[in-house]
Formats: C-alpha cells, sequence, structure tokens
C-alpha cells in the first residue's frame, strides 16, 4: 500500500476509515467538499445548549460504536437513554404507549398487557399465533414487513412496526431488509423458531439492556474525537474541496486540478447515478414548559401512518438524556421530525404539533433551530474499481455506517500485508 | 576487580571494560585521551522503522556496534527506541507514515492509568539478545544501555504522538496529580526495567535519555518529574554501573540531576560546560556538549567549535565529548570520525 488512499468525504464513515488505515501503517489524504468534518453528524447550540444537529444516537447490538469511542477515549460519556418506553400516536389521535418489551416495535411478549392496550385483544391474539406456528413460516422472508406480517400479523405490523419503522428509519417495513432494521433479529429467529423470543434475545443481548447509546455532549464528539486523531496523526485534511470525478487512478477536484491516489468513496453522488435521496427536517424547540417534567409521552412520541400531524416523530430529549435536562437546567428540550419540510413556517407547525402530540399546551419556545438534512439514497451497486462506504452502501445509522467503513479499512490494510508479486 | 551484583562474565565484572576511557571518565576519572560518544546516525536502508530496528536483534547489535566500527569512538550506545519497554508492556503502538511511532488510544485519564499493565521482564528478551550480540563483538569498549526517562515516556503517553510543548502532558500533571503520578511510577518501572535488563546483558553503563525534559520549569522538574526519574535510576538497584542523565535544554536543572541518582549529566549546546560545571559544583562528570547545527559548517568552524568545547570541558573533574541524543541524518559520516580524530588528540 505504498500509494496514498484519498477519502473522499469527511462524515463519519470516512474519518473512521483514515484513521484506521494511517493506523495501519497507509498515506491518507481526507477530501472534504464542504468547511466543516462530519457530514450527517453535526453539533448546534440552542437555547445555550450543544445538541446533536442531526444523528443523536447509535444501536449497540454490536459493539462497533462503543468500541470506537473507547479507542477515542470517550469511554466515560458513554450514556444509555431513559429507557421509559417511546409513545404512539395513532390515527385516530390517541396516544399509547409502546410495549415495553419490543424491538422496533415487534412485541416480544404478544399477550403483555402494553401490547394488548396498543393493538386491541385481536391484533395481539393473532400475534400470539407465532408462538405455535412452525419455523418454517417466514423464515424465507427478506424484509422485516413480510416477516412481522407472516409471524405475527397486519396488526403488529400497521400498528407498532410501521410506526416506528417510519420513526426511526424514516423507513417503510415493507422496504428494509430484517438485519439493517434490527441486526442480529433474522439469525435468533431462525435459531429460536419463534419472532417473540427472537425479539427477546436480541433485546438481552444490547448491552446495559439498551438497544441504542449516545454520548454525553452529543455523538458529535465522535466527529471531534476522530479529527483530533487524524491531525495527530499526520493524516492532511482537505477541506472546501469538491471532488467532481473519480476513477481508480486518482481524483479530480471542482476546478479541475487532479490529485493522484487510490479513491475510497465515502460521499454519495461522486460517482455513478445520483440517486433520489430524501430530505429530512429537524425542529428543535427549547420551551419552559413545567408541565412536560412529568413525561406525559415517556421518552417521545412516533406518529403512526394516516395521523393528523405532518410530524413523523417527537423525541422528548430532555427526557431521554440527562445530559440534555442537565444542560437544560429546567427548560424542555424536544425535537420534531419531518419527511421533507413542513408546511408554512416550520416553527409555528412544530409548536402546535408539539402540543397535539405531548397532550400539553407548549407555549412562545424559547429558543429553536431548524435543520434540513440530506439523506443520502441506496446506492445501486455498480463495479468502477473503487471501494464505497458510508450510508448509501452500508445502510442507515452510525453503527451501520462505522462498521462497514471498518470492514473496508480492514480489508485494504490486509491487502498490504501479502508479499509483493 | 569486584563488580557488585552483576554477573561473573560481565564486561564490568571480568575487566573486559573497567579501565576502558569512557568508564573511567564516568566514574570521575581523566583517562590518557578524552572519550568520545556519539549517538547512532540512523544510516539505515529506506522503510526501516526505527523501533521495529530496535526489536530486531540482529539488525540492532549491527547498529549499535556501527559508530564504534565507523569512527573508532570510545563506547557503543545500544541502538535501541524509548518506546521499545512501551510496546513490550503491550501498547498499541503504531506506525504511520511521515511521523513515527503514535498511540492509538493516549493516556489521559486515570482509569486509562489503572489499565497499564506493568512489563513482564521476559518481553524484553529482543532487547538482551540484541545487547548480548553487540557486547560480544565490542570487547574493551563499553556499551552504554539506554531507555527513555520518565517524563519524556509519559509526555508519549499523554500526547498519542511526538509533541513540541507536551502541553497535554504537563496539563496533567496539574490537572490529575493522582493520575500524574500513578502514569510517571509505570514510566519510571518500566525505564528501571529496561536499563537493568540492558546492564545484566552486558552493558557497561547507562543513560536515561530525556529530551523532554526542557519542556518543563525548574518548580514542575523539581516536585512533580524528579522523583520518579529518581525512581527509574533506582530500577538498577544493586548494580554499580555508571548512571548518565542525556537531556535538552536541561541547563536550569543541571543541579538538581546528581541528587537524583544522575552521576554524568549530559549538557546540550545551550549552555557552555564550564558554566554547567559551575553549577554542578565542579564534582561532577560532565557530558557533551558540541552543537548538530555545527556538523554541516566548515571544517575549521568546526574544528573551532570542538576544540572550544574541550578547552571548556576541562573545567569539569571529566568529560566525555558528545554531540547530544540525536545527529541529524545529513551529517557527513567523515565529519564525525575527524571530530573523533581531533578529540583523541590525532
Amino acid at each position: 500500500m505504498a500509494e496514498r488512499i484519498l477519502v473522499v468525504g469527511g462524515g463519519i464513515a470516512g474519518l473512521v476509515a483514515a484513521r484506521q488505515l494511517v493506523l495501519g501503517g497507509a498515506d491518507v489524504t481526507v477530501i472534504e467538499a464542504t468547511d466543516r468534518l462530519g457530514g450527517q453528524i453535526a453539533r448546534h447550540t440552542v437555547g445555550g445548549i450543544d445538541l446533536d444537529a442531526g444523528a443523536d444516537s447509535f444501536a449497540t447490538h454490536r459493539d462497533t460504536v462503543p468500541a470506537l469511542a473507547r479507542r477515542l477515549g470517550l469511554e466515560d460519556a458513554l450514556v444509555s437513554p431513559n429507557p421509559a418506553p417511546a409513545w404512539l400516536y395513532r390515527a385516530d389521535g390517541s396516544a399509547v404507549a409502546l410495549p415495553a418489551t419490543a424491538v422496533a416495535g415487534i412485541p416480544g411478549v404478544p399477550m403483555a398487557a402494553d401490547v394488548v392496550a396498543a393493538i386491541g385483544r385481536r391484533a395481539a391474539v393473532r400475534a400470539q399465533l407465532d408462538s405455535v406456528l412452525l419455523g418454517q413460516v417466514g423464515a424465507r422472508a427478506l424484509t422485516l414487513g413480510e416477516l412481522v406480517e407472516r409471524r405475527m400479523g397486519r396488526g403488529v405490523l400497521d400498528g407498532l412496526v410501521a410506526p416506528v419503522m417510519r420513526g426511526v428509519h424514516s423507513r417503510d417495513p415493507a422496504e428494509i431488509e430484517i438485519d439493517s432494521a434490527v441486526p442480529g433479529l433474522r439469525a435468533a429467529f431462525l435459531r429460536e423458531g419463534t419472532l417473540a423470543s427472537a425479539v427477546r434475545r436480541v433485546r438481552a443481548a444490547a448491552p446495559g439492556g439498551s438497544p441504542v447509546q449516545g454520548l454525553r455532549g452529543g455523538v458529535s464528539r465522535l466527529v471531534d474525537a476522530l479529527a483530533s486523531d487524524l491531525d495527530r496523526f499526520g493524516v492532511g485534511v482537505i477541506t472546501g474541496s469538491r471532488v467532481v470525478s473519480a476513477d481508480p487512478r486518482g481524483v479530480v477536484l471542482e476546478g479541475g486540478a487532479r490529485i493522484a491516489g487510490a479513491p475510497l468513496i465515502a460521499a454519495p453522488g461522486v460517482t455513478g447515478e445520483p440517486g433520489a435521496g430524501r430530505r429530512v427536517t429537524l425542529v428543535t424547540l427549547v420551551v419552559d414548559a413545567p408541565e412536560l417534567g412529568a413525561t406525559p409521552r415517556g421518552t417521545g412520541v412516533l406518529v403512526a401512518e394516516g395521523a393528523p400531524v405532518r410530524a413523523r416523530s417527537l423525541a422528548h430529549l430532555s427526557a431521554t438524556w440527562d445530559w440534555v435536562a442537565e444542560a437544560a437546567g429546567g427548560r424542555e428540550v424536544l425535537r420534531l421530525s419531518y419527511d421533507g419540510e413542513p408546511d408554512g413556517d416550520p416553527v409555528a407547525t412544530a409548536v402546535a404539533e408539539a402540543s397535539v402530540l405531548l397532550g400539553v399546551p407548549i407555549g412562545r419556545p424559547e429558543a429553536t433551530a431548524v435543520v434540513t438534512w440530506e439523506r443520502a439514497a441506496p446506492r445501486t451497486h455498480s463495479v468502477d474499481g473503487m471501494h464505497h462506504l458510508g450510508e448509501s452502501v452500508s445502510g442507515t445509522g452510525i453503527a451501520a455506517v462505522v462498521a462497514q467503513a471498518g470492514a473496508v479499512a480492514t480489508e485494504l490494510t490486509a491487502d498490504d500485508t501479502e508479499p509483493p508479486g | 576487580m569486584s563488580a557488585p551484583g552483576l554477573p561473573a562474565d560481565h564486561p564490568l565484572a571480568d575487566g573486559r571494560t573497567a579501565a576502558a576511557p569512557l568508564i573511567r571518565a564516568y566514574r570521575g576519572d581523566r583517562p590518557e585521551h578524552l572519550p568520545v560518544r556519539l549517538p547512532v546516525r540512523l544510516t539505515m536502508r529506506e522503510g526501516t522503522e526505527p523501533l521495529e530496528a530496535a526489536l530486531t536483534p540482529a539488525l540492532a547489535a549491527e547498529l549499535t556496534l556501527e559508530p564504534v566500527r565507523r569512527h573508532g569512538v570510545d563506547a557503543a550506545i545500544a541502538f535501541t527506541h524509548g518506546l521499545v519497554p512501551v510496546k513490550l508492556s503491550g501498547l498499541d503502538l503504531r506506525i504511520v507514515p511521515d511521523r513515527g511511532p503514535v498511540l492509538e488510544s493516549p493516556v489521559r485519564s486515570a482509569s486509562d492509568v489503572l489499565r497499564l499493565r506493568p512489563l513482564d521482564p521476559a518481553a524484553l528478551a529482543p532487547v538482551v539478545e540484541a545487547v548480548g550480540l553487540a557486547v560480544a563483538e565490542l570487547g574493551s569498549t563499553p556499551l552504554i544501555g539506554s531507555a527513555g526517562a520518565p517524563f519524556t515516556l509519559a509526555s508519549f503517553l499523554v500526547e498519542g504522538g511526538p509533541s513540541r510543548d507536551h502541553l497535554r502532558a504537563r496539563a496533567m500533571m496539574y490537572a490529575d496529580p493522582h493520575a500524574w503520578a500513578a502514569l510517571l511510577n509505570w514510566c519510571a518501572d518500566v525505564s528501571g526495567a529496561f536499563l537493568r535488563a540492558q546492564v545484566l546483558a552486558g552493558a557497561s553503563a547507562v543513560q536515561l535519555v530525556d529530551p523532554a525534559i526542557g519542556a518543563l520549569s525548574r518548580r514542575d522538574f523539581q516536585r512533580r518529574v524528579a522523583p520518579h526519574t529518581q525512581r527509574a535510576y533506582a530500577g538498577l538497584r544493586g548494580l554499580d554501573v555508571p548512571r548518565a542523565h542525556v537531556g535538552a535544554g536541561s541547563g536550569d536543572v543541571l543541579d538538581l540531576l546528581p541528587g537524583i541518582g544522575a552521576q554524568v549529566i549530559g549538557v546540550d549546546w545551550r549552555t557552555p560546560l564550564d558554566q554547567a560545571d559551575e553549577r554542578l559544583g565542579g564534582r561532577v562528570p560532565v557530558q557533551g556538549n558540541l552543537d548538530p547545527a555545527l556538523l554541516g559548517a566548515p571544517w575549521p568552524t568546526l574544528a573551532a567549535h570542538v576544540a572550544d568545547v574541550l578547552e571548556r570541558g576541562r573545567a569539569a573533574p571529566a568529560h566525555v565529548l558528545d554531540v547530544g541524543h540525536e545527529v541529524p541524518a545529513d551529517t557527513d559520516p567523515g565529519v564525525l570520525t575527524r571530530i573523533v580524530e581531533l578529540a583523541h588528540g590525532g
């Protein structure tokens, strides 16, 4: 690996790969189109509180991100969210707590009282059928939607899983692969023979019982620590330079300059057909609303399809993360997610919808922030002789992105150990 | 010839090096000619990494012998690397392009310090082997065992790589004095064990190399570092070999060094040797202090500089000519040979 590696894209995928490659002895340069590293992970300050502006937690079913945090000296900052369940806001305008034993909305105990309360007795009884159906039923399902429907029926799928998947991954369960939605679920199901016991298995395997974790101070600390390590390791980081084309021998920057090296594509849209990405708008509200201190909707609200609000989900950040509550000093921090952009004034819409979703009137917010993110579309497979990283190939979520970037870097470093010739 | 604590076949114990000019000077004597020692100049082939070379016994022994064979100096300095014991104690050192060794996860918190494991003496086998191979070739020329001083090691561990101002390390000294003390003790024990292994393998003298010491105020050195440097020397308890300190920018603390176990004080070009001797009370052998910047100067200029160093060195009870801990890589090797000849009175 005498040749320089050009990491195109300074998001978490590119930074993780660059760090691992330089530690493996490679000569690495990172080229980032914008003036800021971190991509979909960023920090903003709302009402004096430093918050994640984009992604704010990561899946812990595998140790990938916690292990990265430990390597970056952030072990002491790892935090689990409040274990209280989120709520579901349904099409008829009623709200119900999501089942406490669920993963991705799939109940681990289908006849539990909270499941019956959420989807009704009939749907719960149908879900309970999972325990007597043969193991083959659903064994060949590829998507989460298909698996859940075959094992537990439409009641669970439409009433629990779809709103959770829409709220968490912005994806329909019929479009999302099982392992991409809940890594390890498919293998656990094939082993256990029923979906409910597979769910309980996956829950039991999560460290500290929490399927996600965050960092005190925000997951953007990962980006700060990665950037500081790259500096320490002498990796060249070029920001504000857009790569307009790449081939296996180098890249061309906007303006025409060519840099020779082996590109590692960690940004969408550099090569191949630009896929139709999605836009997601996050509206953050800092409010003085003491009634919310009782966390009327747990850690937040997921919105079922057909419900009379435009928001996809509401995260009660100061109820979810202790560090946010401490930083907020008695105020409450809410974040509403919208597909695309909310109609009209996003803040006015978000305040009105937060009142509806929480069942508590929200007054004029003390501080607000509106951030729109472009999410990369899944990349259609094409052979171009280059390695690709990032959400468009790894699937959604920091854990998936970090794991895939690490795997590619490991592969590249391993290539190097082969004797030449 | 008595040499307490040393194996019977040790070069000091069996008499091979006991009367060598360098050892006599290190013990405060003035031998017939002025002894010269020069650090190993990196004449390795492209792509050889010093840390890896230091752990390859045959190569390390060759590199150790090179200055003796090539320039006729009075001692060989073990070709090693201050980070060898760090690596051998299991920390994840990586070599990155253009920067050299870095630590993937620096030691920055009390819990990081608690995770440091003691160095298993058995892990030092490649170093013991390299020293043994070199000593077998050296005959009456002594070998100087070498290790990084605790502050220099600790700074690397806290910074996670090379640093100019050692800011993070000095910050930890104040932010978490207990973790700092524990870290420095770990470094001292590792360096002490490293020196001890080299002595038992045949080194006739030792040095603690301390290029970072110049970043410390006198007060910080005295209160937060010196006790640990003393602990590193104490790792040699029971072994009667001369102990040198080779610092950079250590002019302000020279007088503190003899009190913590250093018997020969390295002085860099910043402090003229006669002044250094004065600070040391005229009682301690000094080593130094050619200015590496002059190694590329025209010979008459360099020769005048050598003469000046030798003249000022006469103020001290004993003097070993040296250039500090590093010779610039582009130095003409012929120049080094001429310096040795000049010092030897040729």
